[in-house]
């Protein structure tokens, strides 16, 4: 959070600064707690790029040459009637998509709690002006989805903190524990580890808090047959030096990330995870995965690939 | 000494909106070279850990497992601190109906809390002993000192920190009407968005929700203040509560939309809640 103001002061310094919107009305007010990890890192980025980042609900939609970045989850349509509206009015207007969830998941996109989710993601991509998507799925395929950039999930400096906490917790389950993690959990606690859940829904004062207290941070599928890793997880995590131990589930070019985590398998994590604990090598492991983090990727570079559509151009030049 | 934040009769919503409450207590014991862990799951830590709560138990399952957990002698010596934050004589709080019990449940604790720490001076000693009594002057923590944007950048004239209301809803209206930018928090933002907020804003305004509300918002006026903001304080409180006006630009409620036009307008707006906030850091 404080990495968002202080970036702000830079971008007086740049002409060519970009003002992006977080248009979060869909996830008000609630919803708005469990983007966090989606939204920080982005604006993070483009905050180190120079850009100003806003955020704002309801009618607060700024004109060109603003860019509103709406966060995927439209089951409620609004936002997307919203973005019809005032794509057909006399003022122009720049929109965005940021998809986070695989298309071809049924448990988010055929579920019966959310029926209109994906029917309102299809009309809201042929209203966008582009996409950015942290999952590599098959947007392509989607009118309105050749504007669909992958938004590689990167290391910025601001996000970086140094926890000075004793790390007093063995293994912290990043999400909700739900049917798969709950037996993990509960193996982990009958081997005498102390184990913490972040539930999926608490507040990031309390979450940060709980990773910097944790020698190992569980990054495991929430469900079988996942095709696409976390990366907001596994990012949050060595942003703040904790030793991420990753269940191997992704074999596209999310799994890079894998590469500062710790690999396990869903029947090897509570063995694994014990001795690594007990080890006393857990705060080494996780410094050195986050340096060679920080010297791999940036989410500044990845936002500039990200940007390579002719309408980013005109948006600088505007 | 180890504190144990036992924040789990606040789960899930609520949590959201404690940040500003419990942060300030957080960091301010670790300033001072203690550990402080939070935590909502069961297990909690035996003497000469202190286990702190923060008041809140509107609902029969919170209060009773507290009082059992307190009254099994067949346990470890146990230690347990309450954090109070509102007026006990505050009906819209106490005596809500969306909140049943919540004042009836809270006099139920206290003679099972070994220290109570309120952070408003409301008659909490005709209820608990002297001894057991502390009340807790919110005030700066460097570590939660964040700073906001370019006065040139600052495109909300005056930002509401809170809930919107009937009430501040006239406020606000009146300060459109005048021509300013208005944004508000909503009361439930989570802090990316409500800092973001903040520092782009040139005034946090600071009402109470309610006409009969007597005590000020340490929380609120604190968490403005860490981040340097120019606050626009109702004066209304004469309680010790008082000092933190000191630090903001406090008046009537009559007077708040001209107050707003004026400093908002005023060259230095900016500079008056940096300079604020050094005072701030230096006398509290």
């Amino acid at each position: 959070m404080p990495a968002v103001a202080a970036r702000s002061r830079r971008t007086a310094e740049s002409g060519r600064a970009m003002r992006f919107h977080f248009l979060l009305t869909n996830h008000f007010r609630y919803g708005c707690f469990r983007i966090e990890d989606i939204c920080v890192p982005i604006a993070t980025g483009l905050g180190e790029l120079g850009h100003i980042v806003t955020y704002g609900f309801d009618d607060d939609v700024p004109p060109w040459p603003a860019v509103n970045l709406l966060v995927e989850n439209f089951n409620n349509p609004a936002v997307v009637d919203q973005m019809a509206r005032l794509k057909a009015g006399p003022q122009r207007y720049c929109f965005g998509v940021v998809g986070h969830e695989d298309i071809a998941d049924a448990a988010i996109f055929d579920n019966p709690s959310f029926p209109d989710r994906r029917r309102n993601l299809e009309r809201a991509l042929t209203l966008a002006d582009f996409g950015w998507t942290i999952v590599p799925c098959e947007y392509g395929a989607l009118a309105g989805g050749e504007r669909m950039r992958f938004l590689e999930f990167g290391y910025a400096r601001s996000l970086r903190h140094n926890a000075s906490l004793p790390r007093d917790i063995d293994v912290l389950f990043y999400g909700e524990l739900g049917g798969r993690r709950l037996p993990l959990f509960n193996a982990l606690v009958g081997r005498g580890l102390k184990v913490e859940a972040s539930f999926g829904l608490l507040p990031a004062f309390f979450v940060q808090d709980l990773i910097d207290r944790a020698k190992i941070v569980a990054d495991i599928g929430r469900a079988d047959g996942l095709r696409f890793l976390t990366p907001t997880r596994i990012c949050a995590a060595l942003h703040r030096g904790a030793t991420v131990m990753s269940e191997q589930i992704d074999r596209g070019p999310l799994a890079k990330l894998y590469r500062y985590a710790a690999p396990v398998t869903i029947d090897d994590f509570v063995e694994t995870a014990v001795a690594v604990a007990q080890s006393g090598r857990a705060p080494e492991i996780g410094q050195k995965a986050r340096e060679l983090f920080a010297v791999e990727t940036s989410m500044a570079a990845s936002l500039l690939r990200a940007m390579t559509l002719p309408l980013f151009a005109e948006l600088a030049a505007a | 000494m180890h504190f144990h934040f036992q924040l789990a009769n606040h789960y899930y919503g609520g949590l959201s909106q404690i940040e500003d409450i419990v942060t300030p207590v957080v960091w301010g014991l670790r300033a001072l070279g203690h550990r402080v862990t939070m935590g909502i799951l069961p297990q909690l830590p035996n003497w000469p850990s202190v286990v702190l709560l923060l008041e809140y138990f509107a609902y029969e399952p919170a209060i009773n497992s507290f009082l059992a957990w307190r009254s099994d002698t067949s346990l470890p010596r146990s230690c347990v601190g309450l954090i109070c934050t509102e007026d006990l004589d505050d009906a819209l709080v106490m005596n809500n109906p969306e909140h049943p019990g919540r004042r009836e449940n809270l006099l139920r604790a206290f003679p099972y809390c070994d220290f109570v720490w309120p952070i408003v001076p409301s008659g909490y000693d005709a209820y608990v002993n002297a001894e057991r009594l502390a009340f807790l002057d919110y005030g700066y923590i460097d570590a939660l000192r964040l700073e906001g944007w370019p006065t040139a950048q600052r495109d909300i004239d005056v930002l509401f920190y809170g809930s919107i209301n009937e009430r501040r809803r006239a406020v606000m209206e009146g300060l459109t009407a005048r021509g300013l930018n208005v944004a508000a928090t909503r009361g439930a933002l989570p802090s990316y968005i409500a800092r973001n907020l903040m520092g782009r804003a040139k005034l946090v305004l600071d009402m109470k929700r309610a006409d009969p509300v007597i005590y000020t918002s340490p929380s609120r006026i604190c968490a403005a203040l860490q981040q340097g903001a120019t606050v626009v304080s109702e004066l209304f409180d004469t309680s010790r509560l008082r000092f933190l006006y000191d630090y903001t630009e406090a008046c009537e409620f009559g007077d708040i939309v001209e107050r707003c036009v004026d400093l908002a307008r005023s060259p230095d707006v900016v500079e008056r809640g940096l300079a604020a906030r050094e005072r701030f850091s230096r006398g509290t």
